[in-house]
């Protein structure tokens, strides 16, 4: 059966109103985007690479773009875990902030972490302290910074490695130490009270429960190796057997566990920053507060101490971020928020406190 | 009035919605993928600016591809109902030549309207936004504005595509099915299959994938040291789902028309529905972890180093991609939402 066609002749291109148009302000948004891209940041980051203990640390330079010589730079350390240099992120409001201000800062991925070689789980407090060293001396032979004051920016763990680095340098000028602990035998115990508290173990059984977390810190304090550890916790609590130290973790809290920076404080003639949230759970922020007051008693001037309320480990607002892990929304809402996502008046007072070291420094050397 | 030209264009509003979600769709897939698994986006930048050279020219060609064929086919059906067909001969205009050649040549796919020189100036764009970013402070905020530059561009390119390759595809596909004169045998079918289908998606697949798991196994690699059986295990099994999906919604449609137009001929392959064809594509690549972990078993292999992980989760990405458009050429082979019947022809 033959049907009937309508035959029509092609005789024009696709007039393509909506296509044009839609090309236009695509092109144009690509263009508005990629700009926004290279002026998004008062700052340049580049990519400065040091070697330290027979590997390479890969990091980055943040430099402001406001001033051809920054007026100082700032090294980040970071606390535990596998860091890379941004620390996921929690880094950057702060490099933005102190590139504002004309303040450079250098951060690098630690040891296995990105493009840093070595194993950070090998490194001990000292060996870290050593590492800021070799950091200082890279940055020295920049151009730009061969004459400008350094200063430290750490987190946490960092308490431990600081005072080992300030103590031993005529290079760091101050420091600023964020939720940084003074025992780790003493933060140990409080992470363990803590994790009891919020599992509802009271009484005897949380007595037991403690009394079992110091015997294990004991065996690892001894020397114990892995197994002694793996077979103590089979015979006493069978049950978190599974969920035990790696070798690589144990030999690590083995090498630090008995960690303490009373006496690397004491020793220190820089002047140090210190700042706890209210709501840390992984500092005993009461008893530390004391410890820093008791070391710096006799030279008060050489410590400014603040509590921030509504803070927590990270100094972030604990009301946005206190049960946030992180994670990709954990990321994106730091990045949203920035600096605002910090306890109200933590950056400001760090950013006041930097400006008046700074200026003393150039006081004093004017002076000379 | 040029009804044709009416028809490609009263399309146009509805597949304009569509290039612009599909872009969105495909390029976020990927940037989740690689954001979710490391979170160490500061320390890998290279990967960052490889995703640009590969996801630009990538998700601009498949979506185009994707939103051609949709366009092609609904003028197929509009034209079929409206007992439109084209003229021989013609005016020497160069969408009368692409119909033209369509009958001698098979220019009824997508993919033949995506020059070398577009899919150049595609990797160039890429190369640019690359370029940006690196010269940017690379914070997150960057990376995302990378992801939307990424959306953009993909966007831009793939409506370019479909500007200049709508009109002409439909006439081709209106004038073969109007014209056809005999249809594939098996042999020729495969051929058109390996050619059409089978090349350029499972390129697209298996080179962004191999650069996320690269992104990914040197991320464990770096944190352990090694990478266990059981990982490699389920990422073959993820990203061949992943793959399989990808491709049967992405090739089903094409080669749904393809079959119309009687370019694909298999013998022997009966309907299936369309959670039958699901169900496949979720099963497929559970095959492919069991083999893995039989192979490894046998060998006694409790860890890989990461490079013969990398390797060997390319090697089963690259069958988890075949398994994928086989599935499709399964699912359009017994797709009833174009039957046969409904264009055959007089």
């Amino acid at each position: 059966m033959l049907k009937e066609y309508n035959m029509t002749q092609i005789d024009d291109k696709l007039p393509t109103i909506y296509g044009r148009w839609t090309l236009y302000v695509a092109l144009a948004g690509l263009v508005f985007v990629l700009l926004a891209m290279l002026d998004s940041a008062p700052y340049e980051n580049l990519e400065q690479d040091f070697a330290t203990d027979g590997a390479m640390r890969s990091g980055s330079l943040i430099l402001p773009t406001n001033s051809e010589t920054p007026r100082a730079v700032m090294i980040f350390v970071h606390g535990d875990g596998a860091m890379g240099r941004s620390a996921f992120g929690y880094y950057y409001p702060l490099w933005q902030r102190l590139a504002k201000q004309g303040i450079a800062s250098y951060s690098w991925d630690k040891a296995g972490v990105g493009g840093s070689g070595g194993n950070w789980l090998n490194q001990n407090m000292q060996s870290r302290a050593d590492e800021i060293h070799n950091a200082i001396a890279m940055l020295r032979q920049q151009e730009q910074l061969k004459n400008v004051p350094i200063g430290l920016f750490g987190f946490s763990q960092a308490a431990w490695v600081m005072p080992k680095a300030l103590k031993d340098s005529t290079q760091i000028s101050f420091a600023v130490f964020v939720s940084t602990p003074v025992n780790w035998l003493k933060q140990s115990e409080f992470l363990t009270q803590v994790r009891l508290q919020k599992e509802g173990i009271l009484g005897d059984a949380k007595q037991q429960q403690m009394q079992h977390a110091q015997n294990i810190s004991k065996l690892i304090a001894q020397g114990e190796s892995h197994r002694a550890y793996l077979d103590f916790l089979q015979q006493t609590e069978p049950d978190v057997v599974e969920s035990a130290m790696s070798p690589e973790r144990y030999h690590f809290v083995q090498q630090n566990i008995l960690a303490d920076s009373k006496q690397d404080l004491s020793d220190i003639k820089q002047p140090i920053f210190v700042a706890f949230g209210n709501h840390d759970s992984n500092v005993n922020v009461p008893y530390n507060v004391q410890q820093y007051e008791r070391i710096f008693a006799s030279n008060a001037s050489q410590l400014q101490l603040n509590v921030y309320q509504n803070a927590n480990h990270t100094l972030l607002k604990n009301s946005e971020f206190g049960h946030l892990s992180p994670s990709l929304w954990w990321l994106i809402k730091m990045s949203l928020w920035e600096e605002d996502g910090f306890s109200e008046q933590f950056v400001d007072d760090v950013m006041l406190w930097l400006n008046t070291q700074l200026t003393q420094l150039a006081t004093q050397k004017n002076s000379h | 009035m040029n009804q044709l030209t009416e028809l490609v264009r009263a399309q146009y509003p509805g597949y304009l919605l569509r290039t612009l979600l599909l872009s969105l769709f495909e390029v976020v897939v990927v940037a989740l993928l690689f954001l979710l698994t490391k979170p160490y986006f500061e320390s890998y930048q290279v990967f960052w600016y490889l995703l640009c050279l590969i996801l630009v020219p990538a998700c601009g060609c498949s979506v185009a591809v994707n939103a051609l064929t949709k366009i092609a086919s609904q003028a197929l059906l509009q034209a079929k109902k409206q007992n439109i067909n084209i003229e021989q001969g013609g005016d020497g205009t160069q969408a009368t030549l692409a119909a033209t050649s369509a009958a001698t040549s098979a220019a009824t796919s997508a993919w033949q309207y995506i020059s070398w020189k577009k899919v150049l100036l595609m990797v160039g764009t890429g190369l640019l936004i690359a370029l940006c970013y690196s010269e940017s402070a690379q914070t997150f905020d960057d990376l995302l504005m990378l992801f939307c530059a990424i959306i953009i561009a993909t966007f831009l390119f793939a409506n370019w595509i479909i500007i200049n390759a709508a009109l002409p595809l439909s006439i081709a596909v209106i004038r073969a099915f109007h014209h056809r004169r005999q249809a594939y045998d098996e042999a020729q079918s495969i051929d058109h299959i390996i050619r059409f289908h089978l090349l350029p998606w499972s390129a697209i697949a298996v080179t962004t994938l191999f650069t996320f798991f690269i992104k990914y196994y040197v991320g464990i690699a770096d944190e352990y040291g090694y990478v266990d059986t059981g990982a490699v295990v389920r990422s073959t099994y993820i990203s061949g789902a992943l793959v399989a999906v990808w491709l049967w919604l992405e090739v089903g449609q094409i080669a749904r028309l393809e079959r119309i137009l009687g370019y694909i001929n298999l013998s022997g392959i009966g309907h299936i529905s369309e959670s039958e064809a699901f169900s496949l594509v979720m099963a497929v690549p559970i095959v492919l972890a069991v083999i893995i972990a039989a192979i490894n078993g046998f060998f006694d292999i409790e860890q890989y180093r990461y490079q013969s992980a990398i390797a060997i989760s390319m090697f089963f990405m690259l069958l988890a991609a075949f398994a994928g458009v086989s599935i499709a050429i399964l699912k359009l082979c017994a797709s009833k939402a174009l039957s046969a019947r409904q264009f055959e022809n007089t």
